[in-house]
């Protein structure tokens, strides 16, 4: 049983970050309730799709519940300010004045329900200069100076190929709704937590920022290697085949030279640390040299005897099946109420007393709205609320037909 | 009143994943307590640049946490660990798994002594199965994780994400699993043991791209600055030499892109009227509007693209990032400081509260600042200065000589 079990949040995200932050809280037990306009979204519209419906929004959305909401119809708001009597967190990706527009502002959330805890996912955040600006995830990347740390020697920067900005700001979006929750349990009290994306980049930054603040270092394109420690990255070994090395201590230099016949590296003074990165691209000719005498198979077995990590390129497949052999149980199914079924990268997380879950159902379109709403205004009164209201993925935004 | 105080967490982690996951709880209120193992400590110390020899990782990783000195092997030592986990919340550490075990720390036994307590390891491959033992750092699970996989040139060799990602990621997932566990342990009076593998998180944190592999066959290509899935998102060349990203998900995206630079003409165009044709038609439309930003200036270009609610932005440099209003505005770089006068800037928090104060400012200890004053809540002070006042002296000798090689 997942230790969230008990929790009830609901959803009013329709962008990837927020999807990936209500993923998160499914995943360690929370009900998700994700209340979606009929006419679709951002998310249901996203990417290549499989039976007409996005693989990227089914995927995100395992094991969340779907109920129709829209916000400007009278019932269904009533509807929303029921459910939120009972519920711990509302999720939402939009700008707090919306909300307070919509009547759902956070003073009329806190009257239903003194302990519940209003979140907002968004670009920006809720000030700021840039507050309400349009972005994307590369933008955030770029705006945020690590974009400019992606790149190979003498080339120009590239984007992450992945998504960073949202992810991350999931996490903090995350990590601020279960800190407020955990401070509501105790004071009775809840609040609003306010998590910008482009903030959560300035994170991932963290390192490269201080080390300019104290030594004026800009950061330089310098392909897979790293500006404190060498050798870290890709290096050729004999057979043509990469192998990624990360050598951080002296002590794992000095085993890394035995392992590959190379007293010449531990010789002088390139056995320090600091050493190395001052004299970096002698470091780099000497140590590029001794992978360059053995195949990688051999380098792997001598790094295993001396313990020194190192790793190989996986790209998504070859990773899967990595995992796969490993038995680590990464890979779920997700099946839809229509019989859809796809794969999803699985909960990376172990728990004692929770199951590794690899078999997830995913809503289609409001298929929970009679349902739930039955919960709070009986059946009849959820039927006729839901009985005109009907969903098509093809709404906002996409105007294509796969 | 901040959120997670009265929360104690005894952090074994060192390097990167599990300090930023501590370093998370510690700006929340959480009491983070920094355990180190004398003479040496955390190996970042020994790693430039530095100010007045505190480096620039420990400073930015290790900020609002209590620093303390502890030899596990030390039954003397250990004694007072134990009373300190009957208090503790969360155990937290990223050594190779069965490190703390070696120690008398066994999930069995912290259970007996505290069943509520919440204990958190990060390793490279987890703490079970052939690899268990295997180390793992961020440069080598890049590669591992599929996250070097990713990003490159178009039809360019694979390149790193360009900070510690993969570590930084692990961090996060093993602040939400952490949470998510004391707050069950609360409910319930049941802890949790979690295991967090690096390669599993690094999967996971890749998800969308290997969802696209699962559910279609195909690895994504490396695509540069552009998207597989979308037309026109790339960088473009303006008149003054700058470039802007400008990123069109959608056709309400790309026709307001189309209204800003005069394209309407092409909005009837079966080769652009859907982004799947202009995704097939990627080359061409890139030149199309390549020809349009060209005759702006960057600035310009950007404004009038903001008005017109079309994501776009220039690529900044650390510094320009750092020196931007945006950052200011947010908090987001704040001045940490020693109790030695070392000054110096962080990242700040993105977690804005309405009942938290914002964090303005941040301090950093130093190895072993706080082993007397927080032990002795645990133990006869008497007792904490006879066992460790020649502890923490060897190991200020000691860090001194290897840190003198400091830049």
């Amino acid at each position: 049983m997942g230790p969230l079990e008990g929790l009830k949040i609901l959803d009013l995200t329709s962008s990837i970050g927020g999807a990936v932050c209500t993923m998160l809280l499914s995943d360690m037990g929370a009900e998700v309730i994700r209340l979606e306009k009929p006419e679709g979204d951002f998310l249901s519209n996203y990417g290549p799709k499989v039976n007409g419906r996005s693989i990227v929004e089914m995927t995100l959305n395992r094991g969340k519940k779907s109920v129709f909401m829209s916000l400007y119809d009278e019932q269904q708001k009533a509807l929303f300010l029921k459910m939120a009597e009972n519920a711990d967190a509302v999720i939402a990706d939009c700008m707090l004045s919306e909300l307070y527009a919509l009547g759902c502002g956070y003073e009329t959330l806190k009257a239903a329900n003194a302990k519940i805890v209003l979140t907002c996912l968004t670009p920006f955040g809720q000030s700021g200069p840039l507050s309400g600006r349009a972005a994307d995830e590369t933008t955030l990347q770029a705006m945020s100076g690590v974009m400019s740390m992606v790149g190979d020697f003498g080339g120009e920067p590239v984007r992450v190929g992945t998504e960073v900005a949202e992810t991350t700001g999931a996490y903090y979006a995350f990590i601020g709704t279960m800190a407020a929750i955990l401070e509501a349990e105790k004071t009775g009290i809840g609040q609003v937590v306010d998590v910008a994306e482009l903030d959560a980049m300035y994170t991932m930054g963290e390192a490269p920022v201080i080390r300019h603040d104290m030594a004026g270092m800009v950061p330089a394109l310098c392909g897979n290697r790293h500006p404190s420690t060498v050798p870290v990255g890709d290096y050729t070994c004999k057979d043509g085949k990469q192998l990624v090395v990360n050598i951080t201590t002296d002590e794992q230099f000095a085993n890394f030279a035995n392992a590959t016949e190379s007293p010449e590296l531990i010789a002088g003074d390139l056995k320090f640390a600091a050493e190395r990165v001052n004299h970096r691209e002698e470091a780099e000719e000497m140590i590029s040299a001794a992978f360059a005498k053995f195949d990688r198979a051999e380098i792997m077995k001598r790094f295993d005897a001396a313990n020194l990590p190192y790793g190989v390129i996986n790209d998504a497949a070859s990773i899967t099946e990595d995992e796969e052999n490993r038995g680590r149980h990464m890979v779920a199914t997700v099946t839809a109420a229509d019989g859809t079924v796809l794969k999803a990268v699985a909960s990376p997380i172990k728990m004692t007393g929770m199951e590794e879950k690899t078999a997830y159902e995913t809503p289609l379109y409001g298929c929970d709205s009679v349902r739930i709403a039955a919960e709070y205004i009986g059946i009849d009164a959820a039927e006729k609320l839901y009985a005109n209201v009907s969903g098509s993925p093809e709404g906002f935004g996409a105007f294509e037909v796969q | 009143m901040k959120p997670l105080e009265g929360m104690l967490v005894l952090d074994f982690t060192q390097f990167t994943s599990g300090p930023l996951c501590s370093y998370l709880m510690a700006d929340l209120g959480a009491e983070v307590v920094k355990i180190e193992n004398p003479p040496y400590g955390d190996n970042n110390h020994y790693t430039s640049p530095s100010l007045n020899k505190n480096t620039s990782y420990i400073t930015s990783l290790n900020h609002s946490k209590k620093c303390i000195l502890m030899n596990m092997k030390d039954p003397r030592q250990t004694a007072v660990f134990w009373k300190m986990v009957k208090s503790a919340d969360i155990v937290l550490d990223n050594f190779k798994a069965g490190t703390l075990e070696k120690f008398g720390v066994t999930w069995e036994k912290l259970q007996e002594v505290n069943p509520a307590i919440v204990w958190t390891s990060i390793s490279g491959y987890g703490q079970t199965g052939v690899l268990a033992k295997r180390t793992a750092y961020d440069g080598t699970i890049h590669g591992v994780g599929g996250l070097m996989s990713v990003s490159g040139e178009k039809g360019g060799r694979p390149l790193k994400a360009g900070v510690s990602m993969a570590d930084m990621n692990a961090g996060f997932m093993a602040c939400c699993a952490t949470l998510s566990a004391v707050y069950g342990a609360r409910k319930t009076g049941k802890g949790r043991r979690i295991d967090l593998a690096m390669t599993d998180g690094t999967y996971a944190f890749i998800q969308m791209e290997v969802n696209h592999y699962l559910n279609t066959g195909e690895v994504l290509p490396r695509m540069g600055r552009e998207h597989s899935y979308f037309a026109p998102y790339n960088s473009f060349a303006c008149k003054d030499g700058r470039e802007l990203m400008i990123c069109t998900r959608n056709e309400i995206e790309f026709l307001s892109l189309c209204r800003v630079l005069g394209l309407i003409g092409i909005v009837g165009d079966p080769k652009y009227a859907t982004n799947k044709a202009r995704v097939a038609n990627r080359e061409d439309i890139n030149r199309i509007v390549e020809e349009k930003t060209m005759e702006w200036d960057g600035e310009q270009l950007e404004k009038e693209l903001v008005k017109a609610g079309v994501p776009c932005a220039f690529i900044k440099t650390i510094p320009e990032a750092m020196y931007s209003e945006q950052i200011q505005a947010r908090n987001m770089l704040i001045p940490v400081s020693y109790d030695d006068g070392t000054a110096t800037k962080i990242v700040g928090s993105p977690i804005k509260m309405s009942h938290m104060e914002e964090m303005k400012e941040a301090k950093s200890h130093f190895m072993g600042q706080d082993t007397i004053e927080f032990l002795s809540r645990f133990e006869d002070p008497a007792l904490v200065h006879e066992i460790w006042d020649p502890v923490i002296a060897d190991s200020k000798e000691k860090w001194a000589i290897k840190a003198a090689r400091l830049k």
